[in-house]
């Protein structure tokens, strides 16, 4: 038959939360990041519109410097020097400080030296080839890098963890590459997470040259090595956590070679540990991946991906072992102390979740009881209205033998269901206090429990002494024997030479406190010694508790031996 | 220019939803689960009876065979409401064995017949035979109402209240 508890359908509710805590760091980074970025790439924009300017200025003042210079050399030794001799000559004009207004006005002697100049043309042309240091082979563009570059100290070092080049990165914000909008009304933490790491990942697909990524990469190992990780462990999580593995090769093909490994039946925690293990793990992976007929683009992809993954690996576990040597990453002890240090706060954190587990334990046990309680007093109150209903059908003339027979009949149903229920109620309370299911703790709880509803359910108090009846039968208490060794003294001699010895031998008290005797052993007469070996053997448990019995059966033998020693003397 | 506004929304809006679920936002889940789960217990008493209680059960007054439930600390609990206990577990697995009086003298822990030395059957003293029903499972079939409603019911709450926050401010 089902118990109470039994018949109790429970719902557990654990809702967690860690997920959307980690969504909503991500994306208050990927916010920062994106803040970072915009801030310095529109800190750079500035810059170039700033440096454009002063280009565009002094681009525009050179060409009237040329033109000036030009005019005033004349045609012919204009054509000689060429226009773009002209542009550097009015160029240098300007950075030895000479401005267009002074040019203005002094044009006709700047013409003159140059006249002079040409008189010694090879010579002229070799020294002012000697003589100009501006990079005539780069262009326009990258001297307006450049000098942008200068103007904003600190742009080109660090662009942000985003790692894009500048001019990619304005160019897909200001094309609207980036969605942003309506992000809000999405439903769903999974969605957000997945949102931010798409805008994640499409930025680093950005990424064009292998060695930016490395780099990148690189770094982000450095990050997570600084905290203690294995380096191994770490790749491993950071590979199953994007969820892809990727390889680039020659810096012009990559891709996800994941297709490739479920294909060829090969695991990632096997493409991991043969990347661990070094090239002859990775040819051994290869040789088996063959010999089970993998072959053609599957299996070369899976050797390039592991090949590049080995070179991170290394790049990894060099770059930490710096990283140790200059005291800024962990060392080998200080990462076994961090990893003791978990598995310790693992065990603090199980014992007090174990805590609060028993904890919840106790409280749902005290809900049964008070529930058991509160039901047994429910029932007990109608079982006094049944009887006065009972009571008043019993006199109404109309009632029938048969239906009278049906009362009797539920009343002495509700009497034994409530008498169980009662015990029920008892079992509860035994469980309350600790006792163990079963234990001779338990059924004496039990027991007195019992024995206080009697009290209190009068009525029902002949059922329930069945069951305290019950709980006295149980055999969790075991026969005592009792067994006394004792031994008489010796008798001594009389006046007249007689005397004799005391008794010897075993007196077996048998079981129960209840069977205690008193026992006397005689001693010898004249002179007699009381006995001297007493032993009281006890086995096994008694109801009403060992040290009582023993008390008793002491006090028994104490009379006794005292009475022979009376009688004897 | 890039707005970045929306990222910091919903920032906001994924960490108000982790509290939420930390805390208040399980307990009214639970709520919302509570009578649904309980209907479904009454459902099955009244596939069975035909109403909520039997008619002899108390004479006169019968015994509503209804559910409480209780919000645990990390999830509820439904039973059969204290007085119901009783009705319910005959309704579920019937009197006295269901198939018939098993005769005086049985064992109610191991079921067996007390006989004497020679074989015979023993004279004790016997309860009256007060009739048998078989079980009709009722409370099985209500596990299963409830196996069924409880997943269904949470996941819509749960859903109501992350569209809750992702719609708000």
């Amino acid at each position: 038959m089902a118990s109470n508890e039994q018949m109790k359908f429970t719902l557990d509710f654990l809702a967690k939360t860690s997920g959307l805590k980690e969504s909503a760091a991500l994306s208050a980074k990927l916010s920062d990041a994106l803040d970072d970025a915009d801030t310095e790439a529109t800190m750079l924009a500035k810059a170039m519109s700033v440096a454009a300017d002063h280009i565009e200025r002094d681009l525009k003042e050179t060409t009237e410097y040329a033109e000036r210079l030009g005019n005033a050399l004349g045609p012919e030794l204009r054509a000689k020097i060429g226009a773009g001799g002209v542009d550097s000559l009015a160029s240098r004009f300007r950075s030895a400080g000479i401005s267009i207004q002074d040019a203005e006005q002094n044009i006709d002697q700047l013409a003159a030296g140059v006249q002079r100049l040409d008189g010694l043309s090879d010579k002229a042309a070799a020294s002012m080839n000697k003589l100009d240091g501006r990079d005539q082979s780069g262009s326009v563009r990258a001297n307006f890098l450049g000098n942008a570059a200068q103007e904003i100290p600190g742009v080109t070092g660090a662009m942000g963890p985003l790692n894009m080049a500048i001019g990619q990165f304005v160019e897909y914000g200001a094309e609207g590459n980036i969605s942003l909008k309506n992000l809000a009304a999405m439903a769903g933490p999974m969605l957000g997470v997945a949102v931010a790491m798409e805008l994640v990942s499409k930025y680093q697909k950005e990424v064009a040259a292998v060695k930016a990524w490395k780099k990148g990469e690189v770094d982000a190992f450095t990050k997570s090595l600084k905290s203690g990780a294995d380096v191994a462990e770490d790749l491993k999580d950071r590979l199953l956590e994007a969820g892809k593995i990727e390889f680039k090769m020659n810096r012009l093909f990559g891709g996800d070679v994941l297709d490739d490994m479920n294909r060829a039946g090969l695991s990632v925690d096997q493409f991991i540990a043969a990347v661990q293990g070094g090239d002859p793990a990775i040819q051994k992976m290869v040789d088996a991946l063959s010999a089970a007929g993998v072959e053609g683009d599957d299996l070369s992809n899976i050797l390039f991906a592991a090949k590049s993954y080995q070179e991170n690996l290394t790049q990894a576990r060099e770059t930490y072992a710096a990283l140790q040597k200059a005291g800024l990453a962990a060392t080998d002890e200080e990462i076994e102390a961090n990893r003791r240090l978990k598995v310790s706060g693992d065990a603090i954190v199980k014992m007090l979740e174990d805590k609060k587990a028993a904890a919840q334990e106790d409280i749902d046990t005290m809900y049964d009881y008070e529930e058991s309680v509160i039901a047994a007093d429910d029932a007990y109150a109608d079982y006094l209205q049944s009887l006065k209903d009972a009571d008043k059908a019993a006199k109404d003339a109309n009632t029938t033998d048969a239906e009278r027979a049906d009362i009797l009949r539920d009343l002495r149903n509700q009497q034994m269901s409530q008498a169980e229920g009662l015990y029920a109620t008892a079992v509860a309370f035994s469980t309350e206090q600790g006792a163990a299911e079963g234990s001779r703790a338990a059924h004496m709880l039990q027991r007195d429990a019992l024995i206080e509803m009697q009290k209190k359910y009068p009525l029902l108090a002949d059922e329930i002494q069945k069951y305290i009846d019950k709980l006295n039968s149980i055999p969790g208490v075991k026969n005592t024997n009792v067994t006394i060794r004792y031994g008489g003294g010796a008798g001594g001699t009389g006046a007249d030479g007689t005397g004799s010895s005391g008794d010897t031998g075993n007196i077996n008290l048998g079981s129960g406190a209840g069977n205690i005797q008193s026992i006397q052993s005689a001693g010898g007469r004249g002179g007699s010694t009381p006995p001297v070996a007493l032993t009281v053997n006890l086995y096994g448990p008694v109801m009403n508790g060992d040290r009582e019995v023993v008390d008793m059966i002491s006090r028994a033998v104490n009379d006794g031996v005292r009475a022979a020693w009376m009688a004897g003397n | 220019m890039i707005d970045t506004s929306d990222l910091d929304a919903l920032t906001r809006k994924l960490q108000r939803l982790a509290a939420g679920f930390d805390g208040p936002t399980k307990v009214r889940v639970l709520k919302k689960v509570d009578k649904p789960l309980q209907a479904d217990v009454e459902k099955a008493v009244r596939a069975d009876l035909g109403d909520l209680s039997m008619s002899g059960w108390r004479r006169g007054r019968p015994v509503p065979i209804i559910p409480t439930a209780r919000v645990r600390t990390d999830g509820i609990a439904v039973s059969p409401a204290g007085r119901a206990i009783g009705p319910m577990r005959t309704l579920s697995e019937g009197r006295n064995g269901g198939g018939g009086f098993q005769g005086p003298g049985v064992n109610a822990r191991t079921g067996a017949t007390k006989r004497t030395k020679k074989g015979n059957l023993a004279r004790v003293r016997a309860r009256r035979n007060n009739g048998t029903t078989r079980g009709k499972g009722t409370w099985t079939d209500a596990v299963r109402l409830m196996q069924d409603t409880a997943p269904k019911v949470l996941r819509k709450a749960v859903i109501d209240e992350v569209g809750e926050v992702f719609r708000g401010k």
